[in-house]
């Protein structure tokens, strides 16, 4: 490639190849290796294992919640880095620490914290009984395990770019008589959008396989709070390894699409 | 519209940023709050907008008490240090805004914003600039259309925070004779904050000299400069001398200096340091035996002293302040 000002690291080919040659390693040979596996099924026999009741439900279940999770992380997230960057009050260090906590908890022991926590006789299940709300054991609970997985997405993404916004713009929209509202509307939100996104969209892609959080809060009722990893890992114990990799296909193939319309989206935003 | 400024008060937790300020300024006027970078000059542009509450003390528009009218009651417009212009809409949509933003009922059609904004930027000559994207701009552009944005919800004052601080030194000079053009032609009400004396000269019809959050001098220009209220005010409007004479300590600008080849009783004798042309005037530093400081001097370049003047030689000189 021709370029006037030479890149900070040397070799187009050499760093291409390299990207190329990870990529392939850790992402396309296995994908790959398994779309090969699924080829031995013929179409009548994929379509079979894929359209079960308990697959479908599980599937529905699977990108409904990572949906919501991912939505309710899009709200609560923007606002957490809304009050670590806008605010300085004691505690604040301590708080932007423990966001990225979710991440660095192996996700069985926050699974069975809040399953213990949310059971119907747990801590906090019990007010949330009386309430008449089941938490644990049922789609909720999946949900309140997915969001708390995919927590720190939203915030880490959308905090640098809102340190980058600076109040003087704020400033010069209500200077020229816009209320609230109005900076939120088409000043604020225009400029986070595309990074808020961004955070969405990784966490709505960690929800949909994530397995090992959910599987203790959710239950597993066979077509009420089976999620598709679970699926895969139940087919797996029954040695139904090509079951398995046709579900495995399936979720690739859905996530897939969902991340391209993200996409698109996403570039849509950027250029308007 | 008249801006008066009565007893503020302004303190950021122990640190006094504004003392007893009280200020009039006249309709139309053209005024610069000048003063070294923490005296409260841009503190007190921002509690005139109403960006800033004051701890006590009044704001009033032509007999108007404002002081407790929300930002976007005022009716000011103002221009940040940085332009402060929406990076995702185009130049075009950051002169809009303000008209876009007007209550349903208020707000002008479509049709009328085009013709507003294209006066605007016609106004400030970037017409031609209505579908970039501010990224795509100088630094000068900008400032211009942050002007124009400004203007569009026709303010009756207009307050700028060292509007051309971050601009390279030509560009600055065209700005700021092309915003006193304006002012001239608008005739706005303006206040404009900078620590820059000869930009608050060239520019304002009025001067407001601060220091520490007290206004140590308001005057025209000249009144400033020629008759200055204090030391800090005489510091910090110019250059200065300081000469030791017998035991006396003299005070004088450069300019203010009659130079000589021959030696002269009344004469003080220094040697030649450096010689500096710039443009109209020549600078001349001359080391004074006794003291420190050295002595500059500035005269106009075909001052005949400094024919053939080399460094090294001595030169006397006097100083003929009035």
């Amino acid at each position: 490639m021709a370029r006037s000002v030479s890149p900070v690291i040397p070799g187009f080919n050499l760093t291409l190849g390299y990207t190329l040659v990870y990529l392939s390693l850790i992402v396309l040979i296995p994908l790959a290796g398994m779309l090969v596996y699924a080829a031995q099924l013929s179409w009548q026999d994929f379509y079979r294992i894929i359209s079960t009741p308990q697959v479908v439900s599980a599937l529905k279940l699977s990108f409904g919640a990572a949906l919501v999770a991912a939505l309710v992380n899009g709200f609560i997230g923007t606002l957490l880095a809304w009050v670590i960057v806008r605010y300085r009050f004691p505690g604040r260090k301590i708080i932007d620490a423990l966001i990225d906590l979710p991440f660095a908890l192996p996700t069985a022991v926050a699974g069975i914290a809040l399953t213990t926590l949310y059971a119907p006789k747990g801590l906090l299940g019990q007010y949330a009984s009386d309430l008449g709300i089941k938490v644990a054991f049922t789609p909720f609970g999946i949900v309140l395990a997915l969001t708390f997985v995919t927590l720190p997405f939203v915030v880490r993404t959308i905090q640098p770019v809102l340190e980058d916004i600076p109040r003087e713009l704020e400033e010069a929209a209500t200077c020229l008589g816009a209320n609230s509202f109005q900076v939120l509307r088409h000043v604020l939100i225009p400029a986070l959008l595309p990074a808020w996104l961004t955070g969405f969209t990784l966490a709505f892609a960690r929800a949909v396989g994530e397995y090992g959080s959910v599987i203790f809060i959710a239950g597993n009722m066979p077509g009420k709070t089976e999620i598709l990893p679970f699926l895969i890992m139940v087919k797996l114990d029954q040695y139904d390894y090509l079951g398995a990799t046709a579900i495995g296909v399936m979720m690739l193939a859905v996530s897939f699409v969902f991340l391209l319309l993200i996409n698109l989206l996403q570039r849509y935003l950027i250029k308007h | 519209m008249s801006i008066e400024v009565q007893h503020v008060n302004k303190a950021f937790g122990d640190f006094k940023a504004l003392n007893e300020i009280n200020l009039a300024i006249e309709s139309g006027e053209l005024v610069a709050l000048l003063g070294p970078s923490g005296c409260g000059k841009t503190t007190l542009l921002r509690i005139i907008a109403g960006l800033e509450k004051p701890d006590s003390g009044h704001i009033i528009f032509n007999g108007d008490d404002v002081s407790k009218r929300d930002v976007r009651k005022r009716n000011v417009g103002f221009v940040f240090q940085h332009y402060a212009l929406f990076r995702h809409m185009t130049v075009f949509d950051n002169v809009a805004f303000g008209l876009r933003m007007k209550p349903r009922r208020q707000r002008p059609s479509e049709t009328e914003i085009r013709a507003k904004v294209m006066e605007l930027l016609q106004m400030v000559q970037l017409d031609w600039l209505a579908d970039r994207y501010p990224e795509q701009l100088s630094g000068g552009q900008r400032q211009r259309i942050a002007l124009a944005r400004a203007l569009a919800v026709q303010p009756e004052i207009l307050l700028l925070d060292e509007p051309f601080g971050a601009l390279d030194a030509k560009v600055r000079k065209e700005l700021r004779r092309w915003l006193a053009n304006l002012h001239e032609e608008i005739n706005l009400t303006s206040v404009f904050v900078t620590h820059d004396q000869e930009e608050a000269m060239e520019v304002a019809d009025r001067i407001v000299v601060m220091n520490k959050g007290v206004i140590e001098q308001i005057g025209t220009p000249a009144e400033v400069y020629e008759n200055p209220a204090n030391e800090f005010v005489y510091h910090f409007l110019g250059d200065s001398n300081q000469l030791q004479l017998n035991d006396q300590q003299i005070q004088f600008r450069p300019h203010e200096v009659e130079l000589s080849r021959q030696a002269a009783p009344e004469l003080q004798a220094g040697i030649v340091r450096d010689i500096r042309p710039l443009g109209a005037i020549t600078r001349v530093t001359l080391k004074v035996a006794g003291q420190e400081q050295p002595i500059e001097a500035e005269v106009v370049r075909d001052n005949i002293n400094l024919i053939g003047l080399q460094r090294g030689q001595t030169l006397f000189f006097r100083p003929n302040a009035s």
